[in-house]
């Protein structure tokens, strides 16, 4: 015979219990006299069971719903109960109706891969420091997000004088003609985490600079800066590998990271330089996700890669000009990779210069005469590459590249405090 | 919103439904889920089969977002805020764009007030086709004093009704005295107020009541008290609710700051119904300048003894760090670019409305082109309207050039050749949103569609005086073709339209 329960057992297991009953399973019959229920001797155990009873009819209508049943708005009202029925005039309560917020959280199953950039004497390389990027469990700066190496920001610096919007030239007029001169103020002046070597001058069609002698830059910008550095070749597909191969055995044992690989060239060659060098692979891809991950596998299948030595630039289009797409693509490969997508699971990288290619950003006055003034480009150029890059790190990006010194500090104070670093 | 596939809300769209709408009723539900179609705007149509309104009711409950839309103000000026239904907005999209309103302090001269809301209400920034605005003007009650707030109301709406946009109105004041005031002017407007707290709440449900105005409760970095503000409100009957969490200017409050929003917004998409409003944003630096009596009436008891508890000393301020010559000199440009980048960052986060100290044009600019990138639909192909574009002021001596409809391939050739000021006309050949090289590769980008586009926007290529068209470098194989069918002499260009200038000077001679 099935156990009978009665209300005073239940009102005696909810005393006990302190108005909970949570480890108990109860199995059986209630068996209750109405007038129990009417008079207040067991208000414990009629509260108890008339919520469950209630909770269990919803439930229910839910079911009945999803089976394809067609209920009036009524019972829609009875599963979700509108709370918000106006009444007009005076206030029903006089006193806050005391309320405890629940907290929410989003967890996600997987962690960023870290990856070390630079080397210390300990090591075998010469830096000073190093730095670690990736690590992140949830999305940036999300409540729970405790595992976080912190932002960083490497300032761009170039192997040849180039043409710059204003705002930024006058920050670096006097080191235009020299890289190493360039970093050192980079790092001393403003503050950068590291500096990105571009050596531009090695594309045939500009000075088509042997890819020996731009190594020779290199080991200049090595000796002049002690920070962890990023080098970078002209963005000639034919080129580069070589130019990137050189300047990877001039930085050996520095654990540089070698800017970029890319689907459109012979990136094996680049990621074969990186594994022989001991350097990090900066994997390049045009917005979209999906080659995204195919130039990612190739890299650690076809060179042997170590996924701790990858970092992602999935491209940056600047505030205005694309910034939508670059946003969400890299939204979507953080997402991927916390949520155990291990392709995508690397720390995030952006070229967050270029929001200089807005004219928004560098134009002294609007070209269309219906804008409003634009107002001074000092303060707009600046802010334009600023809210770029903190659009992006909340989309998940780690590493910025950048070059106004003002942009670098706003976004750093505002990394800083968000991601407690 | 709770309906989550159109087979929750199939049932309740009438059989006929084809012939109603132009829509099938399974197209008519995913379009309703998908938010393409709103069911507003189908109501009359369903109220005309079903008298008893009850299927509508309904199907208003299972559409429902899960963030609750709160309109502000009134007529073709009218903001609406909230109403998103995911946390990242390539899940779906994120509705409503989150407006600016520019705060006016009511201690300005009558002749400042009057020029700044003039200036607020004709900003314009041009932008793919459309033109982006300010969407709101906050009211600030500075002097704590109901008549001067009274008068500052009368002549910002006075001036207001005078220019073209009658924009909706922020009342901001923690003085239900001064609220009651400005009210009496501006009532009927549907403001919203701004704001209640442990002091004033009362006074202020009574006053969102009496008016029928949407109100702000703020939280003051407590979300309990935030919960209890909104739940009260809401017991009495008042549904049009904003959320103000609190901004604290240091390093650890506003991380707080940050992580309040985006908790409120998680609880509000996980279905949390007791705190499920629109937030808005005032990142207010404090300025030496102004004497805040009203921000001293916002510390209440209980933020006074934190205050109290914790003295902030200069170095927990959020922008100490940054060194003396990095930033302009003057106060004011100082505060509004530390506005600026906070702001930036709660518009990314979850904030619905955002209030501004400042209006100067370097903060302006970034932060509505940032609304703009944040509420685009990603799901709306990245394209723009194929056809013939005038790039400066072209003439039959100009440059003829294509490109395809990918919008970002598009405004990249597009702002290469304006930047440099070069006067051509480019055409957006309809590739379905492809890029060149996949398109040239992919047969969308053919000569015959090249061809069709020129056809179509009317565009004679032999009534120019070159009978030239210059075509993308990764398009070249169609040269031939084109020149065949068209009867006019191609160049093939470089690969990147950054390069355009450069080549157009080179190869491009008007001699």
């Amino acid at each position: 015979m099935k156990k009978q329960i009665t209300l005073e057992y239940i009102e005696k297991l909810l005393s006990e219990s302190g108005s909970e009953i949570t480890d108990e399973i109860i199995f059986g019959d209630v068996v209750f006299d109405k007038n129990d229920i009417s008079s207040d001797k067991y208000p414990k155990a009629v509260e108890f069971l008339g919520k469950e009873t209630y909770e269990a009819a919803r439930k229910f209508a839910e079911i009945a719903i999803s089976l394809g049943y067609v209920p009036d708005s009524d019972l829609i009202d009875f599963i979700y109960p509108d709370k918000r029925k106006k009444t007009c005039g005076v206030l029903k309560v006089n006193e806050l109706i005391p309320q405890v917020y629940k907290r929410q959280e989003i967890k996600y199953q997987n962690k960023i891969q870290e990856v070390v950039l630079g080397a210390t004497k300990a090591d075998g390389g010469t830096r000073k420091n190093k730095i670690v990027l990736g690590g992140e469990k949830n999305v940036s700066y999300f409540p729970g997000d405790v595992s976080f190496n912190g932002n960083y920001v490497s300032l761009d610096v170039f192997d040849m004088p180039i043409s710059l919007a204003r705002a930024v030239r006058e920050r670096y007029e006097d080191v235009l003609e020299d890289p190493a001169e360039w970093a050192k103020k980079a790092v001393k002046e403003y503050n950068a985490d590291m500096v990105t070597l571009h050596l531009i001058s090695t594309d045939p069609s500009i000075k088509d600079t042997s890819a020996r002698e731009a190594s020779k830059t290199v080991e200049n910008v090595l000796q002049a800066v002690d920070v962890p550095i990023i080098i970078g070749g002209s963005g000639n597909p034919e080129k580069d590998p070589e130019v990137l191969e050189k300047a990877a055995e001039a930085a050996e044992g520095e654990r540089v990271l070698l800017a970029s690989a890319n689907l459109n060239m012979d990136f094996q060659r680049i990621g074969k330089a990186a594994v022989k060098y001991g350097h990090a692979v900066l994997s390049w891809t045009q917005m979209d996700i999906n080659s995204q991950k195919e130039l990612n596998r190739k890299l650690i299948r076809l060179c042997n890669l170590n996924p701790d030595s990858l970092v992602m630039d999935p491209t940056t289009a600047a505030l205005g000009y694309g910034l939508d797409y670059a946003y969400s693509n890299m939204e979507r490969i953080r997402l991927s990779g916390l949520s155990g997508d291990l392709e995508l699971a690397f720390p995030l990288s952006s070229g967050t210069t270029n929001a200089w290619g807005a004219r928004e950003a560098w134009m002294k006055e609007s070209p269309n005469p219906q804008d409003s003034d634009w107002g001074m480009r000092e303060y707009r150029g600046p802010l334009w590459e600023a809210v770029t890059g903190l659009t992006l790190a909340q989309a998940g990006n780690d590493l910025f590249m950048m070059m106004h010194p003002t942009a670098v500090a706003l976004l750093k104070s505002i990394t800083k405090a968000l991601g407690g670093k | 919103m709770k309906a989550t596939s159109p087979l929750d809300i199939y049932p309740y769209l009438p059989e006929n439904s084809e012939e109603l709408f132009d829509h099938t009723r399974m197209s008519l539900a995913l379009q309703l889920i998908n938010r393409t179609i709103s069911l507003k705007s189908i109501k009359d149509k369903l109220v005309e089969i079903d008298p008893t309104e009850k299927s509508y009711k309904a199907l208003e409950k299972l559409l429902a977002p899960a963030i609750i839309e709160v309109l502000i103000g009134v007529g073709e000026n009218q903001v609406t805020i909230g109403g998103d239904d995911v946390l990242f907005r390539h899940n779906k999209t994120f509705y409503n764009k989150t407006p600016i309103a520019i705060s006016i302090s009511d201690l300005m001269s009558k002749e400042d007030m009057e020029k700044k809301v003039e200036e607020i209400v004709s900003f314009e920034k041009f932008y793919i086709g459309k033109t982006m605005k300010i969407e709101m003007i906050s009211i600030f009650c500075e002097s704590n004093d109901p008549d001067t707030f009274e008068k500052a109301t009368k002549i910002v709406n006075e001036t207001l009704e005078k220019s073209k946009r009658d924009l909706p109105l922020v009342l901001y004041s923690y003085n239900p005295k001064a609220i009651r005031k400005a009210l009496e002017i501006v009532g009927c407007k549907k403001p919203l107020i701004y704001g209640a707290n442990t002091e004033n709440w009362r006074e202020m449900a009574a006053l969102a009541l009496e008016f029928e105005v949407p109100v702000t409760v703020c939280g003051n970095g407590d979300l309990d008290l935030l919960q209890s503000l909104a739940v009260t409100f809401e017991f009495n009957g008042i549904s049009d609710i904003v959320l103000d969490p609190g901004f604290e200017n240091t390093k650890e409050g506003f991380k707080n700051t940050f992580q309040n929003y985006v908790s409120l917004r998680i609880s509000g998409i996980n279905g949390d119904t007791n705190i499920n409003y629109p937030t808005v944003f005032f990142g207010k630096i404090n300025n030496s300048k102004q004497t805040n009596k009203t921000e001293q009436i916002k510390q209440t008891n209980q933020t006074e003894q934190k205050n109290n508890l914790k003295q902030t000393n200069d170095s927990e301020k959020l922008f100490s760090e940054i060194p003396e010559f990095l930033l302009p000199d003057e106060n004011d440009i100082k505060n509004s670019m530390f506005e600026t980048v906070l702001s930036s960052v709660m518009t990314v986060r979850y904030a619905d409305l955002l209030i501004l100290n400042y209006s100067y044009p370097h903060e302006i600019l970034p932060l509505i082109h940032l609304a703009d990138t944040m509420y685009t639909d990603p799901r709306v192909p990245a394209s723009v309207t194929p056809g013939l574009y005038e790039v400066g002021n072209p003439d039959d001596e100009s440059p003829v050039l294509f490109t395809t409809n990918f919008a970002l391939t598009f405004h990249t050739v597009e702002s290469d050749l304006s930047s440099q000021n070069i006067d051509c006309y480019l055409i957006a050949v309809n590739t379905g949103g492809l890029g060149v090289e996949a398109a040239a590769a992919g047969g969308q980008l053919t000569a015959e569609t090249v061809k069709k586009e020129f056809e179509n926007a009317n565009f004679d290529i032999s009534k120019t005086k070159y009978k030239t068209i210059i075509i993308p470098g990764l398009a070249a194989r169609i040269q031939g073709e084109l020149e065949i069918l068209l009867n006019v002499k191609v160049l093939v260009g470089p690969t990147d339209s950054g390069k355009l200038p450069l080549w157009l000077e080179t190869n491009f001679n008007k001699k």
